[in-house]
């Protein structure tokens, strides 16, 4: 067995050291005529700070409706979010909360700087220039400062969005298929430069992707979903030491662990 | 065809205009449509007496005074009720009620009172900003109920108050659709503040046309709605191109 099944493996952290903390919950939205569909059911999670968690799964599994939840923008039908012992609100409220969303949402309006330097405006504090053109730079975007939105590409506007996401220090970092519309060559440079960041920062954070390398390169667990209702199937521990480097795509056991979970995810999905 | 688009609309727009104004001038020189129709050139010469156009332009700067008037508190006191409405939605149902009320009352009815009440101008005045108010409240109200849910997202997750968000971003992703609303209450501006002229027997153009019509003054009758158009359309221009502008800007 190359991962450690950790059904029980969760509670190994004690409650006041939970980052984030998943109880019972369950998801269902409302459709027309009243009738409910269940999208996620009975999900227990844990992460402890500083972790950096991978949510893997089928497409419509309920991934992007468990981010949601943890980022107090919908309310579990069932079931309690806490964040650092609190209301999954009071985050977002004291400005500790780093999001790129899988649509990116940059503000067309507003230049890629003026985005990028939102949450400063948000948080009333004055934009802090150095730090939006490091930002900038880190996620290859510094010759675009200037442009709008609708003069970049999309893959150019998630990366906006994932340097707006780091831009106050965030004590929690969700970040929903944040690579999705990137090449392979830029999204492993981004995979290091994340790693780097988070290997500094140690900040929390939550991966939703459909990359099996990139999971198994980034996280230090990764939860794989399955999908009608979304519950989790398996949680894995990535064994690989840190810093990790790009040779390590290229051994053996990185290729197994990717295998296994490849496989694990074929039955249901067409992820490639 | 190497014309594009926008050429060749131009084209179309110029030559449904020259059709416009040449059946006009046609049924007045046959006499078409009776004595009460006179061909275009003739009320051109007539305008083109300086004494007529003097008392025109004189004309022509009390109504639109009433027009803008109107229009500065109908859309004004509309653009603050509905922001308020959306930002506390409590009181949606108490006020969607109250201005669908004083819509649906008509202004032929509330006219005669209004007139007793505050006199023939400020009834005027009145009347017209009702129509303003109705058309950019509901067109400012569902403006900004249809915010773009990714972006509301994004103001809640970065921690922003009801009110940064509504002046960082609500008011301008609604306001494409408020210029529109802006844009529809001209005509009903200017119709307002026309009737009400009517009603109350004071003021400019609309009085003007009101007393050429019963002396049979037609030349005068036809340059005071020329006027009249004339003003409608150039106001209704400026707020269109300031609806364009904002919608370039805005929804890109
Ligand atoms: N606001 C909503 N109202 C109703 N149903 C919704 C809503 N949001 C999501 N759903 C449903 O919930 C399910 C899960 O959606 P979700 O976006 O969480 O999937 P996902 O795992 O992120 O998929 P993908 O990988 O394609 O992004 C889908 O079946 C979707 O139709
Ligand atoms: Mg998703």
């Amino acid at each position: 067995m190359i991962a450690a099944k950790s059904v029980e493996g969760s509670t190994r952290y004690q409650a006041s050291e939970t980052a984030v903390k998943l109880n019972g919950i369950s998801m269902s939205y409302r459709g027309k005529g009243g009738a409910s569909s269940t999208v996620l059911a009975g999900i227990d999670l844990e992460i402890s700070p500083g972790e950096f968690v991978a949510l893997i799964g089928p497409s419509g599994c309920g991934k992007s409706t468990l981010l949601k939840l943890i980022a107090a923008l919908e309310i579990p039908t069932q079931g309690r979010v806490t964040i650092c012992a609190e209301e999954p609100r009071e985050l977002a409220r004291k400005h500790r909360l780093g999001v790129a969303f899988q649509d990116h949402a940059l503000l067309p309006w507003l230049s890629i700087k003026e985005n990028v330097g939102l949450p400063f405006k948000l948080a009333r504090r004055p934009v802090d220039n150095e730090r939006v053109e490091k930002l900038l730079a880190l996620v290859g975007l510094a010759h675009y400062a200037n442009a709008k939105p609708s003069q970049v590409s999309g893959g150019m506007k998630q990366r906006a969005s994932i340097a707006r996401s780091l831009m106050l220090n965030p004590s929690l970092l969700l970040l929903d298929e944040p690579f999705g519309a990137l090449d392979a060559v830029t999204r492993k440079q981004l995979n290091i430069e994340l790693q780097s960041i988070w290997t500094e920062q140690k900040i929390t954070t939550v991966l939703v992707t459909h990359g099996v390398d990139e999971a198994i390169f980034l996280a230090d667990r990764i939860i794989v979903l399955e999908a009608n209702p979304g519950r989790i199937r398996e949680v894995i521990n990535v064994p690989f030491e840190r810093p990790r480097s790009s040779s390590l795509m290229r051994t053996a056991e990185f290729h197994k662990l990717t295998d296994y979970l490849t496989e694990l995810l074929e039955p249901a999905t067409n992820v490639t | 065809m190497s014309l594009d688009i926008k050429t060749t609309q131009r084209f179309y727009a110029a030559f449904g205009i020259l059709v416009f104004i040449g059946s006009i001038q046609l049924v007045g020189t046959f006499q078409l449509a009776g004595p009460a129709w006179p061909p275009l050139s003739t009320v051109v010469e007539y305008i083109c007496q300086r004494r007529v156009v003097q008392t025109l332009l004189l004309a022509t700067g009390k109504t639109s005074k009433v027009i803008l008037y109107a229009y500065a508190v109908g859309v004004t006191l509309a653009i603050v009720i509905s922001s308020l409405v959306h930002l506390f939605p409590i009181y949606r149902p108490g006020a969607d009620r109250f201005v669908t009320f004083v819509n649906a009352v008509p202004a032929v009815a509330i006219a005669p009172i209004l007139i007793i009440l505050v006199g023939g101008q400020l009834s005027g005045l009145i009347l017209a900003a009702i129509y303003v108010f109705f058309v950019v409240y509901m067109a400012s109200l569902s403006g900004l109920g249809r915010l773009n849910t990714a972006h509301v997202d994004l103001f809640q997750v970065y921690g922003a108050s009801k009110y940064q968000r509504f002046f960082a971003y609500d008011v301008l992703y609604a306001a494409p659709m408020i210029l529109n609303g802006m844009k529809q209450a001209v005509p009903a501006a200017v119709v307002g503040a026309v009737l009400a002229e009517w009603f109350s027997g004071q003021g400019g153009l609309g009085l003007m046309m009101l007393s050429a019509m019963r002396n049979f003054q037609i030349p005068l009758l036809w340059s005071a709605m020329l006027f009249v158009a004339c003003f409608a359309l150039a106001f209704y221009g400026v707020v269109g191109s300031l609806e364009a502008y904002a919608r370039k800007r805005i929804m890109l």
